[in-house]
């Protein structure tokens, strides 16, 4: 269930830019609460219903907390609920509250989502991109990082089992410096490695596993023509002093549905593979 | 000359970036400032030079040490090395290293702790700790003292730099009070910040000292 994932990188990244940017710039209900919505789908595609309902509790209070509090630091809005300390409670920055506490809580859906997606493979690509020698630098980190927790907790058994009997800090520390000298010593070996087969000689190419095919192309296509439409004209909704919702126009419609299709393309996207798939096992 | 361009066109999308923040209203602090700390990052990703084998490799481990540390030290809460080990890296190969190590430390540590609109903001703090650490290397190798004052300090920006992006999340818009609860709320955190960063810091750096001259007589220059 994560057709999307096999989209260009540049395309999934280009994706969850905007989709997080238009929810935290708008703060406008319907937009954030399909948003949320469209994360929360997305999120149950790719993990399955026991991971998400597992994380339900964290992002409420998240979202609790930002509700709750925000009344307490914002006095702005026109209807008062009830005093605190001389301090006004109003209900408009209860409702703000509301609203951004949703507005965070689908970003960190749309997080949660990226985290699944984009694999090393794919921030390999991106670091490529910038520049070729950074590329290198991360793939080489990507690998160090395992290479060096195991030898960190070969080390720290080894001093368990002489029956070391240092505080645990004492203990992490002194196995972290042997960590440290050994992989010191084996960088400098491996970059004259690198030198002696000729690393830094002129005419270098890099592989890239990413190809922009014409299928990567016409979701592209599609996903710019939606998000200039949610562009164009938004529909706005303000808070302060006032609740104030600007009027529905054909353009402000248009916008609105444009944007719930855009948070759906995951959704969409699965489903016609899904399709093409059921096809093609019918031949 | 490429880099160049690169580095002008970034400038030029920051002050874009400001004015159309100013323009718009206040209600987009937020997202203006993790654009800002975005951007801030890409001028030294971009110039940086992948040609000497030793300096692509020598990044590789600071990093990868660096997310091993918090790793490691991952059943102590908060007391974690990354910021002594950035520090580290740009006392003894540079500011450019440092930065880059913090920056990347901060990416990939998130790509097994979890990425997120703090991510930026990350990139950002460890990457300016690093560099300034490394413009003050020399002054940083001589005296102890200034070694921990500047532990201490280095704790102290991370978690108010970090506390700046918890008012303008929950609030998106800068709100003093907000700040000054955040940092109230945060200050026993911060307060491991700096004892870890001092610890590790005297610790840590004549371990490092003593480890990479043992290399210099080995191999030669770094």
């Amino acid at each position: 269930m994560n057709s999307f994932k096999n989209l260009h990188p540049g395309f999934v990244l280009c994706y969850f830019v905007f989709v997080t940017f238009f929810s935290v710039f708008s703060f406008n209900p319907i937009y954030l609460v399909s948003s949320l919505m469209g994360a929360l789908l997305f999120a149950l595609m790719i993990q399955g219903v026991g991971a998400v309902a597992r994380s339900i509790g964290g992002y409420f209070l998240v979202f609790f907390l930002i509700a709750v509090t925000n009344p307490l630091f914002s006095h702005n809005g026109r209807t008062a609920l009830f005093f605190i300390n001389d301090n006004r409670v109003t209900l408009e920055a209860f409702v703000y509250g509301v609203v951004l506490g949703v507005a965070v809580v689908s970003v960190l859906y749309w997080f949660r989502c990226f985290n699944e997606i984009f694999d090393s493979e794919r921030y390999m690509y991106v670091f490529g991109r910038i520049s070729p020698g950074l590329a290198v630098a991360v793939s080489m980190t990507l690998r160090f990082v395992p290479e060096l927790i195991h030898n960190f907790r070969q080390v720290n058994n080894a001093q368990k089992c002489l029956s070391d009997n240092r505080c645990r800090l004492r203990r992490y520390i002194s196995s972290f410096s042997a960590v440290i000298s050994q992989s010191l010593e084996n960088a400098v070996i491996t970059s004259d490695s690198m030198r002696a087969r000729g690393y830094s000689l002129r005419g270098r190419t890099s592989y890239t596993r990413f190809r922009f095919s014409r299928r990567d192309g016409i979701v592209l296509g599609i996903f710019i023509f939606l998000a200039a439409l949610s562009v164009t004209e938004r529909h706005s909704f303000s808070y302060y002093p006032d609740f104030v919702c600007s009027d529905f126009s054909l353009l402000s419609a248009v916008s609105c549905v444009s944007f719930g299709i855009i948070v759906l393309l995951p959704f969409l996207y699965e489903v016609r593979e899904g399709l093409w798939k059921f096809s093609a096992s019918r031949i | 000359m490429k880099r160049n361009l690169c580095i002008v066109i970034t400038l030029i999308l920051t002050a874009l970036v400001i004015i159309a923040g100013a323009v718009l209203g206040d209600k987009y602090y937020a997202v203006v400032t993790v654009i800002i700390a975005l951007l801030s990052c890409v001028p030294f990703l971009v110039s940086f030079d992948g040609n000497s084998s030793r300096k692509v490799v020598i990044l590789a481990v600071m990093t990868a040490l660096t997310v091993a540390g918090r790793f490691v030290f991952a059943p102590i809460p908060f007391f974690k090395p990354v910021t002594a080990m950035v520090v580290i890296s740009a006392m003894y190969f540079g500011s450019e290293l440092g930065f880059l190590t913090g920056a990347l430390s901060a990416v990939i540590s998130n790509f097994y702790f979890g990425q997120g609109p703090w991510t930026p903001f990350q990139m950002f703090s460890w990457g300016i700790i690093g560099l300034v650490a490394g413009i003050l290397s020399d002054p940083l190798k001589r005296g102890r003292i200034i070694l921990c004052i500047y532990a201490v300090l280095s704790g102290i920006a991370y978690s108010m730099i970090m506390d700046v992006w918890t008012t303008l999340w929950a609030d998106n818009s800068f709100n003093p009070e907000r700040f000054i609860a955040s940092v109230t709320a945060s200050a026993p955190i911060t307060l491991i910040y700096a004892v870890s960063n001092v610890i590790f810091l005297l610790i840590l750096t004549p371990l490092f000292g003593k480890k990479i001259q043992r290399i210099i007589d080995k191999y030669g220059k770094m």
